[in-house]
């Protein structure tokens, strides 16, 4: 009995927690419907209580526990949709069936967006950092780690995809261009609300979207709240004999003004003003409102020649450095922005070389030696005001104004073929440069800019040698027993250009510039003759007294057109010179006219091939370096001139660059082709002596050159490790005469091949290893050539996140020297996370072979030479690197 | 005699019955770019493909039409990167490709879209559709679908709803699919794939491995190709601190 009642019981408790199965058939007037949806829905609430789709014989199943009033409704495409209502109330299972009418199927196209909208592409990115974050972040380098998009590399620099961003900026503000590093990796990471990402950025914002812009930028934007920031770093260095290093970046960041300073203080070769370099002068080729930033006065004198030189610069720098710079960025208003920028550097350098060189040419033949020791002082003092007024969204107007006031002291122990010389060289900068820009937005995709700029820079230079090498030129004077050289430089320049950027519809840019530029150069050379205090001469023919007034209108028009894949330039400019040349007893006048014209195309033939080509010719109006009419000393041994007249420069200019895959393909090949014709061309008709050289400028027709390089890259799978070939063929072919021969020729070629061997291994270790051999072949009357190797290995250690070890060892070998050709470098840095991102050991060898001296070997179309130089002695350097 | 010609008569209409087909243009914004699919839908497959839009050879129309302006962009196809997937009702294929630029098909058997529907309505274009949401491989979804097209398809990889899926999203913005154009054309019908290329076709989780294995190779080859002195990218895997990136799809077995 109480079985039977359990069994009722459980019967009646299944029954009420049954589950109604519905099924059935979905059909057309024909066949089943395969694959109908079937929507089960409350009656009353309508809401879907759940359904199906039938299956490939028409057939479907649809499991409720509801109760109630429901309806059922089948739909197809191409067919009506049927509803039946029916109700639940304690049946399991329910066939219902349904057969569907055809419809007409309705051929339809519905447009939900308008293209509009996708035509506006999404150039700004904004990601809010409390999504990305999780409190472990010390430093903008970690948060940004942690953007999806970004990369940044082992060095800290930071890319979105491949590309470099140009700038990181905090609300808008950029202290540091190019050298954005500095603040990624000392400020800290919790004021940080929104990081932006601004794709096609342009440094002036109106020209977004019209200039060709791929460039990429970041802003983050500070928390409203956050309250003014201190942070920064310094590393201090101390290291054998009196090797020392204080570095220190200290920023205050607040919403409206911003402050960094900086300092640099070393004895270890290091230039700091490298580092700032480009917030003096910011890399702005090409860009609209670059009016006058190619302008430079023109310097005679330099004791400091280092050229020549394949190796580190910093291994011969034997310096005392201070540098301390200080920047700030205002915004008093939303429309006002002022950035101010000053710095200080005081550098003291001592360089060392011995040279022997030998001259052969015709029936001369001699050869000069020299021990040469330099000291060099130099005192710069810099600063720059950049003001930038928003008037309107379509207007702004910028304003720069820069100031520098330098002193150098170049002061050389010289020992000529045994006679003890010391050269004394003072010089001077003043400059002072204001540029004003105004930009005006006055349509969707035009732009129009005025520029106006003004530069009066110069550079007075005193030169003056203890002893008298000339006694040849100057029968006269042959009591005389030093000279000295004064030369006046100053340039003025003022000019005015209206551009004009109109980017078409079709993506087609077309750019007008009209404008104006006056430059004026003085150049004023004096050169004296002494017996002990008294002036014995001044020579005629060794007196400048030249002012050359160069004005130039031009007409600039360029046209970018762009069809699929091919991108095609076309640029027409048109010149007209006034040139007034005074000299000391004559003047010169003329007004050429001339048309520069160059093409150039893009053109992605498909994923895998690229070319790049352009074709320029080009007419150059003569610098003042090449008009002045009579020598200047400009060196111990060496009297220049230039042609006494102005002239124009024709040359053409072909380029073509192929590309094969892309750079992080398998292979990847890339070939450059350069052909340079210069019809017209200044070379020297000199008269070389063992004691001096006489050089004047001459003008000769045709020098060409033509370069070839390729560089391969094929990526080893097996041994992870990708390998580059590098080849290399140039010549180059022009005149010159010396001790009055008649023009001669001289051909000179070249030939480089090289490879490197880099291995991309995921453990501990990595090496890189590229040895590279070149021959240079001068050939006049005598052919002379050598050949040079540079060999390297780098191998990285990365032992774990907080220790890594980087060794470098190079060697030179030198084939035209009979002993001590071969020369070996080593190079050390470990670096110690103690505490992590706070506090890091450093240990640092430079040189740690020893090698005292260096030489070099070079042949020129003369002769040869064999130059030594001194070397920094091995340094080892340990440092501890704050950040606060 | 005459069931005979009953028969051919019948025959003769069921071939007159057409396949009901059409085409869906959804615009996809995942974090930095704005890619365009087109989804083939018929009543037997969804076949869901990346569509490059050639902006220089685009054709504008503009029109007026009761005082708005409406422009009307004709859409070139240019897939030169092969992404689709593949829902032919009983398992969802995809292509894709590493980045190597190696391409393999995986297979997704039973991927299984627990929606629950909600009463919320809007309208899309003219389309109204009904709100729906899921929990699938870690994220929450929600769909919006339209009964107007009764059938169980999506973008990506997304189904199973009453109607087709016209905008889609995740709970962290890592994806948006919405609906621009919706075609209903009646021709073209027939199922574009040839199911041959489904023979080779790998699972999911050794799809998985093998993306995983092509990225280490593809970082190691990226530092050999660094120029001197350049210090070599890191990846760090399973390092302390580092976060759990927002991924779309969280797996649950480690690999």
């Amino acid at each position: 009995m109480k079985i039977i009642k359990l069994i009722f019981l459980l019967v009646v408790c299944h029954t009420v927690h049954s589950q109604t199965i519905i099924n059935g058939t979905v059909k057309s007037a024909m066949n089943s419907i395969v694959s109908a949806s079937i929507v089960l829905n409350d009656s009353i609430s309508k809401t879907i209580i759940g359904y199906t789709y039938s299956n490939d014989d028409g057939t479907y199943t649809l499991t409720t526990s509801k109760k109630g009033k429901f309806s059922i409704s089948f739909s197809s495409l191409g067919y009506k949709t049927k509803t039946i209502s029916f109700e639940i109330n304690n049946q399991k299972d329910l066939k219902i069936d349904a057969v569907l009418e055809e419809q007409a199927f309705e051929i339809n196209e519905i447009i939900i967006q308008s293209e509009k909208d996708i035509k506006v592409k999404k150039d700004t990115i904004t990601f809010k950092t409390k999504f990305f974050t999780n409190g472990t972040e010390q430093t903008v380098e970690d948060l940004l780690k942690k953007i999806p998009g970004l990369n940044i590399d082992a060095n800290g620099t930071i890319k979105v995809g491949n590309q470099e961003i140009e700038k990181l900026m905090v609300d808008g503000d950029d202290l540091f261009e190019r050298g954005y590093k500095i603040l990624s990796k000392n400020m800290p990471a919790y004021p940080i609300e929104e990081v932006e990402v601004l794709k096609r950025y342009s440094n002036n914002r109106l020209l977004k979207d019209i200039e060709e812009s791929n460039k990429v930028a970041l802003n983050l934007k500070l928390n409203e709240k956050a309250k003014r920031i201190w942070f920064g770093n310094t590393t201090i260095g101390k290291g054998n004999d009196s090797f020392y290093e204080l570095k220190g970046n200290l920023m205050n960041f607040g919403k409206k003004n911003k402050y960094y300073f900086l300092t640099n203080v070393n004895s270890i070769g290091y230039d700091a003003t490298g580092d700032i370099q480009n917030l003096i002068s910011p890399f702005r080729a090409n860009e609209p409102g670059s009016l006058g930033d190619d302008q430079q006065v023109a310097s005679l004198l330099s004791l400091s020649n280092t050229s020549g030189l394949n190796f580190k610069r910093s291994r011969t720098n034997f310096n005392n450095a201070e540098m301390v710079s200080l920047n700030a960025i205002f915004n008093p208003t939303e429309k006002l922005k002022i950035k101010t920028l000053g710095f200080f550097n005081w550098d003291e350098t001592n360089f060392f070389r011995n040279s022997s060189e030998v001259f052969n040419v015709g029936n001369t033949n001699f050869t000069n030696t020299e021990n040469f020791a330099l000291r060099n002082t130099k005192k710069i003092g810099f600063g720059k005001l950049d003001v930038t007024y928003t008037i309107s969204k379509t207007e702004t107007i910028e304003t720069i104004t820069k100031y520098n006031d330098a002193d150098y002291f170049a002061n050389s122990n010289l020992l000529f073929n045994g006679n003890s010389t010391i050269e004394n060289l003072k010089s001077n900068n003043l400059l002072f440069d204001q540029k004003i820009n105004y930009t005006n937005k006055f349509a969707d995709s035009k732009v129009f800019l005025i520029t106006g700029r003004f530069i009066s820079e110069e550079t007075p230079q005193n030169y003056a040698i203890n002893q008298f090498f000339y006694a040849d030129l100057f029968s006269n004077a042959a009591n005389a027993n030093n000279v000295a050289q004064q030369n006046t430089n100053k340039m003025i320049f003022g000019g005015v250009n209206a551009h004009l950027l109109d980017r078409k519809n079709n993506g087609n840019l077309l750019e007008v510039q009209l404008g104006n530029e006056f430059r004026k150069d003085i150049l004023n050379s004096n050169f004296s003759l002494f017996e002990d205090e008294d002036l014995i001469e001044n020579p005629i023919d060794y007196q400048n007294n030249t002012s050359y007034y160069v004005s130039n209108s031009y007409l600039k028009t360029k046209y970018r057109y762009k069809i699929n894949d091919i991108s095609l330039s076309g640029t027409l400019n048109f010149h007209q010179l006034y040139n007034r040349l005074e000299m000391e007893n004559s003047t010169k006048d003329g007004s050429p006219f001339f048309i520069n014209p160059s093409v150039g195309l893009d053109w992605k033939l498909n994923e895998k091939n690229k070319i790049i080509s352009s074709y320029s010719h080009n007419i150059k109006n003569a610098g003042i370096l090449d008009v002045y009419e009579n020598f200047v000393l400009t060196g111990f041994r060496s009297f220049n001139k230039g042609t006494g007249d102005f002239n124009q420069l024709n040359a053409s200019n072909f380029l073509v660059n192929y590309q094969f895959g892309n750079w992080s393909d398998r292979f990847f090949a890339n070939t450059f082709l350069i052909y340079n014709k210069n019809h017209d061309f200044f070379s020297s008709n000199s008269i070389i002596t063992q004691n001096y050289v006489q050089s004047e400028k001459i003008l000769i027709k045709d020098s060409a050159f033509l370069s070839i390089q390729s560089n391969f890259d094929y990526y080893f799978n097996v041994i992870s490790s990708n390998l580059k070939i590098d080849v290399g063929y140039s010549k180059s072919n022009f005149k010159n005469s010396i001790n009055n021969s008649d023009l001669r020729e001289i051909t000179s070629n070249s030939k480089q091949y090289g490879f490197e061997l880099r291995s991309g291994f995921q453990g501990i270790f990595n090496y890189h290893i590229g040895t590279k051999w070149h021959t240079n072949t001068i050939k006049t009357t005598i052919e002379n050539s050598f050949t040079n190797n540079t060999s390297f290995l780098d191998i990285s250690l990365i032992f774990n996140d907080v220790f890594d070890v980087q060794l470098q060892t190079e060697r030179y070998y030198f084939g035209n020297l009979e002993n001590n050709n071969t020369y070996y470098f080593l190079d050390l840095d470990a670096r110690y996370k103690v505490l992590k991102d706070k506090v890091t050991l450093n240990l640092s060898g430079k040189n740690l072979f020893n090698t005292q001296t260096f030489r070099n070997f070079a042949i020129s179309d003369f002769g040869s030479s064999t130059t030594e130089y001194r070397l920094l002695p091995r340094m080892i350097l340990v440092g501890l690197e704050v950040r606060f | 005699m005459k069931n005979i010609v009953l028969l051919f008569f019948m025959c003769s209409l069921s071939c007159l019955c057409q396949d009901n087909c059409g085409n869906v243009l959804y615009k996809v914004t995942g974090t930095y770019d704005i890619i365009y699919y087109t989804m083939r839908f018929s009543n037997k497959y969804s076949y869901y493909e990346e569509t490059k839009i050639q902006k220089e050879s685009e054709k504008i129309e503009v029109l007026k039409e009761n005082g708005n302006v409406i422009k009307n962009v004709t859409i070139q196809k240019q897939s030169l990167k092969p992404m689709f997937f593949f829902n032919d009702r009983k398992e969802l294929y995809f292509l894709t490709e590493y980045v190597s630029g190696k391409t393999d098909i995986v297979k997704e058997t039973n991927i299984k879209w627990d929606w629950k529907i909600l009463p919320d309505e809007k309208k899309i274009g003219n389309f109204t559709v009904q709100k729906a949401t899921a929990k699938f491989r870690g994220s929450s979804f929600t769909g919006w679908f339209t009964n107007t097209i009764p059938l169980p398809y999506g973008p990506w990889k997304a189904k199973g709803l009453p109607g087709i899926i016209l905008e889609i999203y995740d709970d962290n913005n890592l994806l948006h699919i919405t609906a621009i154009k919706v075609s209903l054309t009646g021709e073209n019908c027939k199922n574009p794939i040839d199911k041959m290329i489904f023979k080779n076709s790998i699972d999911i989780y050794t799809f998985l491995k093998k993306e995983k294995q092509e990225d280490v190779d593809f970082i190691k080859k990226l530092n050999a190709k660094l120029p001197k002195g350049a210090k070599k990218f890191n990846v760090n895997e399973d390092c302390d601190d580092c976060p759990k990136q927002l991924k779309l799809e969280n797996f649950e077995e480690k690999f």
